[in-house]
């Protein structure tokens, strides 16, 4: 009973990180049209600063600068590199930025070496909460916290502002926004900075819970994109439904036959597959260009 | 019945479109194509199907980009400008297919309008005075309302705007007669609040009843300009390039 309460939070913890790098993905294919394997990448780099940030200044500023530092990275990308693959069909976009995480994964590689790293959290940090039946450590109830409260922000900004609306606009139709006046290059870049630094809070925030090596991006990447796909590509509330459920899945498998819990989250991406071909909560309708 | 055509003076013109060639890869749809708009003038573009039409309408909105001619609007040039910029200098194109955002609501729709503008145009209340089954569908998804309200919001989403010139592509085309009624109520109003237009239609009738001058444009050229009373007296001219 305890220890499936145990993984119970636990898989809430596991599925908001990948909820968080999924709704990235998704409003960033949304947006752009772009089938984001660098994603991953995102959330390495902002580990990595996170743990030198932490290490040097404090673990405050490791959670102020990783999401800069990736996001300003991405509109790199974005502007030297991605911007020549928009028109080109979505195998370019693939491989470029597939090539893109292998070269940020080998850089990281070089610079840090391949061994684990992980950052003590401040003292004030290390306790744990009782929760009825168990104790749990206090930062990964804050960290769930956390990402819930920054996930909520993310959705008043698409919702509730006015840049939203012309990211959901655009999302559906591009032309007719630049037919409106509407800026869709800048808003197009803002998702991207916006995903990327999602990622980068999440992987600066989740190192001292999950430690980091050079091929963690790859290793959320993964069942990220599982999520998007089980949800519904460009959903928001499929990311966060879809992350839950693997989040889940995934720590529950592991309690009750650990060597399956990998394996358990493709069983059931292929079941929502052949159920439901646009995931729980996409839609069917073919997404104008 | 009808008043004498004004052909308007360099001063006056407002929309100038002047040899212009248009592409698509390699199959030449525009063939020195020219017209022009005076201000306030309302002017339609008629044609069968696949003459080149939309793409005139495309090609001055930067949509599509003529390799050789000039749109100019007040003079200023516009080939070779980015579609937003086009329509920023107040150039509305209301598309053929209506493109009504059917992930947001008729009022988000309204609201996008008015958040992209450079300048506003018609208030709200001003739009709903004129629109009113607008106001009774505001919280209904862009799917969920029917074509002839479709085309009423996306003419609507051009007029919050401050609009130079409304380029208005078949509104017509595929509404009920009673539907047809209201939206040729809605282009007369349009007329009179001075908006500069051009109309593209095949429903020959419901432009002529509006039209200032017009143009019969033909395997991509430019057959015929004159007025609509020309246009309804020559029969040969109808049977040559309008008759379906
Ligand atoms: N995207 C396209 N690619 C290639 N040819 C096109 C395209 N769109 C239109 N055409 C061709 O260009 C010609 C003019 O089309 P269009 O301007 O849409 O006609 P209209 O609006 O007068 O019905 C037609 O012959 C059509 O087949
Ligand atoms: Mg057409």
């Amino acid at each position: 009973m305890e220890a499936l309460f145990q993984a119970m939070i636990g898989g809430l913890v596991l599925g908001l990180i990948y909820v968080a790098i999924a709704v990235g993905l998704t409003i960033i294919f949304g947006t752009l049209r772009l089938v984001n394997f660098a994603h991953g990448a995102f959330y390495a780099i902002g580990a990595y600063v996170g743990l030198v940030i932490a290490q040097h200044i404090g673990v405050g500023w490791a959670f102020v600068a990783a999401p800069i530092a990736v996001a300003l990275f991405a509109v790199l990308l974005d502007r030297l590199v991605l911007r020549l693959f928009y028109d080109k069909e979505p195998t370019a976009q693939l491989l470029v930025t597939f090539g893109i995480a292998l070269v940020v994964e080998e850089t990281l590689r070089l610079i840090f070496g391949a061994t684990t790293q992980q950052y003590a959290m401040p003292a004030s940090l290390q306790g744990s909460v009782t929760l009825g039946p168990i104790t749990y450590p206090a930062y990964r109830l804050l960290f769930a916290g956390g990402v819930i409260v920054m996930l909520a922000l993310v959705w008043l900004f698409i919702e509730r502002t006015n840049y939203g609306l012309i990211v959901r606009a655009g999302i559906r139709d591009r032309i007719m926004v630049q037919l409106l006046g509407g800026n869709i290059h800048q808003a197009s870049t803002i998702v991207f900075a916006l995903g990327a630094a999602i990622a980068g809070l999440v992987g600066a925030a989740a190192t001292p819970i999950y430690s980091i090596d050079p091929a963690t991006g790859f290793a959320f990447l993964v069942p990220s994109f599982v999520v998007v796909v089980v949800g519904g590509l460009g959903s928001f509330w499929g990311a966060v439904l879809g992350g839950l459920l693997i989040g889940e899945l995934q720590s529950l498998t592991n309690l009750a036959y650990a060597p399956a819990s990998n394996v358990v989250i493709y069983l059931c991406m292929a079941l929502v597959l052949l159920l439901r071909p646009q995931g729980l909560l996409g839609e069917s309708e073919v997404i104008r260009q | 019945m009808t008043a004498p055509a004004v052909t308007p003076t360099a001063a006056q013109t407002r929309l100038r479109v002047d040899g212009i060639n248009t592409y698509y890869g390699d199959s030449h749809v525009l063939r020195d194509v020219s017209l022009h708009i005076g201000a306030g003038e309302t002017v339609a573009l008629l044609g069968r199907n696949g003459v080149g039409k939309t793409t005139t309408l495309k090609s001055i909105v930067g949509w599509l980009k003529p390799r050789t001619g000039s749109v100019t609007l007040d003079g200023e040039e516009l080939v070779g400008c980015e579609m937003m910029a086009i329509a920023r200098k107040g150039i509305s194109l209301v598309p053929e297919e209506r493109r009504i955002f059917t992930n947001l609501t008729v009022a988000e729709n309204l609201k996008l309008a008015q958040v992209t503008a450079q300048k506003p145009g018609w208030t709200l209340d001003h739009v709903y005075e004129k629109f009113p089954r607008l106001r009774e569908r505001l919280t209904h998804k862009g799917d969920e309302i029917s074509g002839g309200e479709k085309q009423m919001l996306a003419i609507a989403r051009a007029l919050v705007q401050d609009v130079k010139v409304l380029l208005l592509d078949e509104p017509t085309e595929g509404l009920a007669p009673l539907i047809v009624r209201e939206v040729e109520n809605v282009i007369r109003e349009i007329k009179s609040a001075g908006i500069t237009t051009l109309l593209v239609e095949q429903n020959l009738y419901s432009a002529l009843a509006v039209a200032d001058r017009c143009y019969i444009i033909d395997q991509g050229e430019i057959k015929f300009e004159g007025t609509p009373a020309q246009v309804r007296t020559d029969e040969d001219l109808r049977r040559r390039y309008l008759h379906v």
